[in-house]
């Protein structure tokens, strides 16, 4: 097992797409749907990364980022944001919530790995 | 004076020689003695120790030669070493066995010889029958031998018992237990022959020196190079002595026959022997002969160094003594100021420097002298000179002259003052006869020429004759006042006298007598001088006749004159009273001129009219001014300046009173009023009438302050009733002055009027400029509320929003206000107040006074001292047909009243501010719409996206075969689907961002990179898609094409759509891209070989939405977007796009961007 990744992700099909992808490459991976969960989940199963959508019932991603960052127990933890928001500054908003990195949706299979690979320290 | 030359040998030279050369020399002689001795001794020794090394060695070197001797005997001993080989019974065997080793024996040129421990000889080779059998144990050698058996060598013995001498070598011949069998020795010939074998060791010994010589423990000569001394007995020499006691060493010493030599002695090891070496001393000493020389040398340096020394000091020392010298004799020659320059630096410079300052002094002393002298001769030169020209003078003067010797006169009158005269004249009335004895002391010593000629004698002779002789009667009066001249001190005497000439005709002279200066005291020179001055006297007389008649005509004619006289009198008056008249005019033209120019500088009014009340003051007799600025609507003073030395005593009366007295005449007329003192002026009411009599008032000037028909005041001029009365001129110079005043008064008015014009119109364009620069209601708000304060100078300044419709109150703004006092404002108060009623009215309105207006119900306006606020001025908000709000202006009561004017402005600013408000409303409303436009972008955005990211995502796991095999046809059919999917993506994207940039959000982002990875990366990209086509893909990037400061993700992108495009639109030839920089711009140029586009749809290209169609069918799909958008990104980053194409033949589009920010 390479590592373990929490996805926090509200749609169904791209939570199981995102799942498919990181577990065929050999990742463990847990899946929270909203951001509270998300935020619990990650601090009982310290993943080794998490995937976060940005747009999520209730708590949006941006609010979920600074609660995770809140968590001392997070430091280390990269925060890549997966998000189909392609405004103005949802880059900026995303780094200054607390993300590592900013992945845009719609995800490209080929290079999606790679691309959240290199927020992972190496094994 | 002795000389250097001469002292030469005694002088400094001889001292320093004595003192320094020749102890000098000395100690260096010495030095250089010790020096080479203590070599000399070194080296000797050297040279000793030396040549007994050699000799040492020598003898090492023969003792080994010896080793062969023992060595070839010791062969031997072995086969002697049976018991009973040596005994006398085995002689036969014995000679045998030597007979056998004959060849071997002959390093023994005295053979050898065998004996048994008896002392027999058993053996002897080359045989000798005649020792064989013998007993040699009383041989001294053999004997100590037999004793002591021992390889050995011998000293001089002799062979057997009796013949010649030999040198025994022996070696003892020992048995197998070790006993004692016999000996073998081996002779050597002492006077053998050089072949001899011990001469041949010994030849070769090399000592130190150059005759080395053995001896033996007796002083014998075993060997020696002069073979005649072989043998001889040295045991009487030292050397030899010591070396036979078995001393090593090396002495000097005298040789046997007397040379100084050196000598090396050694004991030769194993054997008694010695071996010397002698050296000839000068020989040994030869190698350091060279040290005589150096030796020599030495001294001579030390001789010639220090003489070089110390003739260079002498030289240097007595040099600038000697020009000191020189010098110094050059002095004592006379030729003072001679200097010298000597830098030694020592006593010698101090010495040349004091004397360079003697000898300048001397030079001094002497010019001084002689300069003294030049002038005493030029002093006697000019005294002579000077009485030559006295003669010349006195000879030649155009005056006559006498010179005189007055001091026998000088004698008689002190022997008079002796006596106690003071007062001479009256002594020489009574006593005439002392005349003529003084006269005996004078003596005439010379007359000139023209005394000869005034007196017409023929020569000087006459007039030289003593004075007394030719006394008269008129000479005697002449002398006598002379005298009494001289005697009361006088040194200069004038008078007129009269005498006769030679010829007896009178004659008047002015006599003039004068003491020559120095010989005041005893009178022995005294000049006379005489001018003949008989004409004049004549004409004296006959002018004194001619005044007389003319006093008579004068006489006659005083009565016509005395008229004539009072007319000019007259004329006199009237020319000064006409000067007078002339001097006032003047000054009040002064006072005129110098307050024209106070009008023209003045910059404040109440200064300007202190000037006019000054000014009148100074040009009238007035002693109180009173000038008074009026409103005559609000029946006010509002300036009242007083002046003159009794200003105080002008009262201050109200506008009423001013009404009663002259002024309100004046005021009423409009005319100027002249009131004469001690008059009842009708003008005037009887109270005024009354009090001027009772105050100390004298004549009153009122006049007018009138510009045109305005009248603003007056002008009151009062003087005390002691004074001249005013008259008309007085009248007209007021008027003048305050003519002038009033014009100037309205000047300024009009200026003020002017510059608050261009002031409110500052402030309202101000205004106007900042509520048009900004879209933000409330800075609107507050800003208009400040300009309304400022163009009204209104102490605070309310703006009011509302809604009518609601009854509400939307905003307020003020000035002079705080936050607090504004958010209390409710609507029922604004409707309460005038703003309430302006509301209703829609139409400005001003109020004198809030607190007695009846519109206003009490309540209507924020303000915490209320009862303070007195005018306002206040003006509606209109936009369109509604009602929005009012502007407000309040002054307090210490403040002036709002005119219509002041309501016409603040009307204006309602109106801009009612625009502004509206614009304001009008952004915030287009705001919110983009708001919402763009939040409905970024959620269309998001919501597409996510099932497109399922659907990209899942088609590409299918294609990579992750989710199983797949096969042909279906691969091909997901590609189908991957490919409208990202084209669906593609338009979302597309759509997105030229929403986004006409929403105004786009931002580029730019930085520095690297242009020609930019183009490396899209290319990369697109590839695929040429290679699919089979379309070639050039690239062409010039060399100098770098960095560059642009947004790379945009440019990336542009460059995306272009080659895209291209690619897309090209089915065969090829798609080129070229790179390029020129002059600070980056051009690239996308050109392919497709179906080009036709001119009338160039221009259509780069709007949104469209593509060319090529048909009914649209073959190539996009979203028409692209191109606008690159046009759009291009301008964003500073460059510019466009295309060149022709219709079936390709199309070219290129697009700039700048390298740099700066360009």
């Amino acid at each position: 097992m390479k590592g373990k990744i929490l996805v926090i992700e509200d749609n169904e099909q791209n939570l199981y797409l995102t799942r498919f992808i990181l577990e065929a490459n050999g990742y463990e991976v847990v899946a929270a749907r909203d951001g509270r969960t998300g935020v619990d989940m990650a601090a009982q199963e310290r993943p080794d990364l998490i995937l976060l959508d940005i747009q999520l019932p209730g708590m949006d991603g941006y609010t979920v980022a600074k609660s995770l960052r809140g968590n001392p127990d997070l430091d280390d933890t990269p925060i890549v944001a997966v998000t189909s928001y392609a405004m103005v500054g949802d880059r900026e908003r995303g780094l200054e919530a607390g993300c590592t990195g900013y992945i845009e949706k719609p995800i490209n299979p080929e290079t999606f790995m790679a691309e959240v690979e290199e927020h992972l320290p190496p094994a | 004076m002795p000389t250097l030359s001469n002292l030469r040998w005694r002088g400094l030279r001889s001292k320093i020689i004595a003192w320094f050369f020749v102890p000098t020399v000395m100690i260096l002689l010495t030095v250089a003695w010790v020096i080479f001795a203590a070599y000399q001794q070194v080296t000797e020794n050297a040279a000793i120790e030396r040549n007994h090394a050699l000799t040492t060695l020598a003898a090492v070197q023969y003792t080994t030669e010896l080793g062969t001797y023992t060595d070839l005997l010791r062969e031997y001993t072995a086969l002697f070493a049976e018991p009973d080989t040596l005994s006398e019974a085995n002689m036969s065997y014995l000679q045998e066995v030597l007979s056998a080793s004959r060849g071997r024996f002959e390093l023994f040129d005295g053979g050898v010889l065998v004996i048994n421990n008896l002392g027999t000889v058993v053996g002897a080779e080359p045989a000798r029958p005649d020792v064989l059998g013998e007993n040699w144990a009383a041989h001294p050698y053999f004997r100590d031998m037999l004793r002591t058996p021992k390889e050995s060598f011998s000293d001089v013995t002799i062979d057997g018992l009796d013949h010649a001498e030999v040198i025994v070598v022996s070696v003892p011949v020992v048995g197998r237990q070790g006993q004692f069998l016999g000996l073998i020795a081996g002779l050597l010939r002492l006077t053998g022959t050089a072949s001899s074998s011990l001469v041949q060791g010994a030849s070769q010994l090399e000592g130190g020196g150059e005759i080395t010589y053995l001896v033996d423990s007796n002083g014998r000569i075993l060997y020696h190079p002069d073979a005649t001394q072989i043998g001889a007995d040295l045991s009487n020499y030292d050397v030899v002595q010591r070396v036979t006691s078995g001393q090593s060493d090396a002495i000097r010493t005298q040789s046997r026959d007397g040379r100084q030599i050196v000598a090396s002695f050694v004991p030769i090891p194993n054997t008694p022997w010695g071996m010397v070496s002698e050296q000839e001393w000068d020989a040994l000493i030869s190698a350091n002969q060279g040290y005589g020389t150096y030796l020599l040398l030495l001294l001579i340096m030390s001789v010639i160094l220090p003489a070089i020394v110390v003739a260079i000091g002498l030289r240097q020392i007595l040099r600038p003594i000697e020009q000191l010298n020189q010098a110094a004799q050059q002095v004592a020659h006379g030729k003072f100021g001679h200097t010298l320059e000597v830098k030694t630096g020592d006593e010698i410079e101090a010495l040349t420097k004091q004397f360079n300052h003697m000898s300048l002094q001397l030079q001094e002393t002497y010019a001084s002298l002689e300069r003294q002298l030049h002038e005493q001769l030029e002093a006697q030169n000019a005294l002579r000179k000077s009485e030559t020209r006295y003669r010349t003078l006195f000879e030649e003067s155009p005056i006559s002259l006498w010179e005189e010797d007055f001091s026998g006169a000088k004698q008689c009158v002190e022997q008079i003052r002796a006596t106690g005269v003071t007062d001479f004249r009256a002594y020489f009335a009574s006593h005439p006869e002392v005349i003529t004895q003084c006269a005996a002391g004078v003596n005439i010593l010379n007359v000139n020429r023209a005394a000869i000629n005034l007196l017409q004698y023929e020569s000087k002779e006459p007039l030289l004759t003593p004075l007394a002789q030719i006394f008269n009667e008129r000479t005697i009066k002449t002398f006598r006042e002379e005298l009494i001249a001289l005697a009361e001190g006088q040194t200069t005497f004038f008078m007129e006298a009269s005498g006769l000439t030679a010829h007896g005709i009178p004659i008047n002279f002015g006599l003039h007598l004068a003491i020559v200066p120095g010989y005041e005291e005893s009178w022995e020179r005294v000049f006379i001088s005489l001018t003949d001055i008989t004409q004049r006297v004549r004409m004296e007389n006959e002018l004194r006749e001619h005044q007389e008649h003319l006093a008579d005509l004068v006489a006659a004619r005083t009565a016509e004159l005395t008229i004539s006289n009072q007319q000019l009198a007259q004329e006199i008056e009237e020319h000064r009273r006409t000067e007078t008249a002339l001097e006032e005019n003047l000054s009040r033209s002064e006072t005129l001129h110098r307050f024209s120019r106070a009008l023209i500088n003045f910059e404040d009014l109440s200064d300007l009219l202190q000037t006019v009340v000054d000014s009148v003051a100074e040009a009238l007799p007035a002693n109180r001014i009173v000038l008074y600025l009026l409103d005559q609507e609000t029946e006010k003073i509002t300036h009242a300046v007083r002046g003159g030395k009794n200003r105080e005593q002008v009262s201050e009366p109200d506008y009423k009173e001013l009404q009663a007295g002259l002024t309100g005449w004046v005021l009423r007329e409009g005319e100027p009023a002249l009131s004469p003192k001690d008059v009842l002026d009708p003008r005037e009411s009887t109270a005024v009438q009354q009090r001027r009599m009772e105050t100390n008032c004298g004549a009153i000037i009122v006049v007018p302050l009138q510009y045109g028909s305005r009248l603003m005041g007056t002008l009151t001029a009062i003087n005390s009733p002691d004074e001249p009365d005013f008259n008309q001129k007085d009248v007209d110079l007021v008027m003048t002055l305050v003519n002038q005043t009033a014009v100037a008064i309205e000047t300024a008015r009009l200026y003020e009027e002017t510059a608050r014009r261009a002031q409110e119109l500052a402030i309202l364009y101000d205004v106007g400029q900042k509520i048009t620069a900004t879209l933000d209601l409330d800075m609107i708000l507050d800003t208009i509320a400040q300009g309304a304060a400022q163009v009204a100078q209104a102490d605070k300044s309310l703006l009011l929003l509302v809604d009518m419709k609601k009854e509400n109150l939307l905003k307020t703004a003020g000035f002079g206000y705080s936050r607090q006092e504004l958010n209390r404002q409710s609507y029922i108060e604004c409707q309460d107040g005038i703003s309430g009623w302006v509301l209703q009215k829609q139409k400005p309105t001003l109020s004198a006074d809030i607190q007695t207006d009846a519109r206003n119900k009490g309540i209507a306006l924020v303000n915490a001292q209320r009862s303070h606020d007195k005018s306002a001025a206040v003006a509606p908000l209109i936009i369109g047909q509604e009602m929005v709000g009012t502007l407000t202006v309040v002054n307090g009561r210490d403040k002036f009243t709002f005119t219509p004017a002041d309501l016409n402005l603040v009307t204006m600013l309602a109106d801009q501010a009612a625009a502004a408000i509206h614009n304001g409303r009008l952004y915030e409303a287009a705001q919110e719409a983009d708001r919402i436009k763009s939040a409905f972008l970024a959620s269309m955005s998001h919501e597409l996206r996510t099932p497109l990211n399922s659907i990209i995502g899942f088609t590409g796991i299918i294609l990579q075969g992750l989710a199983g095999p797949l096969n042909d046809e279906q691969a091909k059919q997901m590609r189908m689907v991957q490919t409208s999917a990202r084209h669906l993506l593609a338009l979302i994207n597309d759509v997105l961002d030229i929403s986004k940039i006409e929403a105004g959000q786009f931002k580029v982002e730019k930085a520095d990179f690297d242009m020609r990875t930019a183009v490396e990366n899209v290319v990369r990209i697109v590839q695929p898609l040429a290679d699919k086509k089979e379309l070639p893909l050039q690239v062409t990037i010039a060399t100098d094409v770098g960095q560059i400061w642009s947004d790379q993700r945009r440019v990336e992108q542009i460059l995306l759509n272009l080659i895209n495009n291209a690619i897309k639109f090209t089915d065969e030839g090829q798609v080129t891209i070229t790179c390029d920089v020129d002059e600070g711009w980056l051009q690239v140029d996308v050109t392919d070989t497709g179906i080009g586009i036709q001119l009338a749809s160039q221009r259509q290209l780069f709007k949104p939405f469209q593509q060319v169609n090529t048909g009914l069918d649209r073959k190539h799909e996009g979203t028409g977007l692209g191109l606008s958008i690159c046009k759009r990104l291009v301008e964003m980053l500073g460059g510019q796009i466009w295309l060149e194409s022709e219709w079936q033949v390709g199309s070219t589009f290129s697009f700039t961007l700048p390298l740099t920010d700066g360009s």
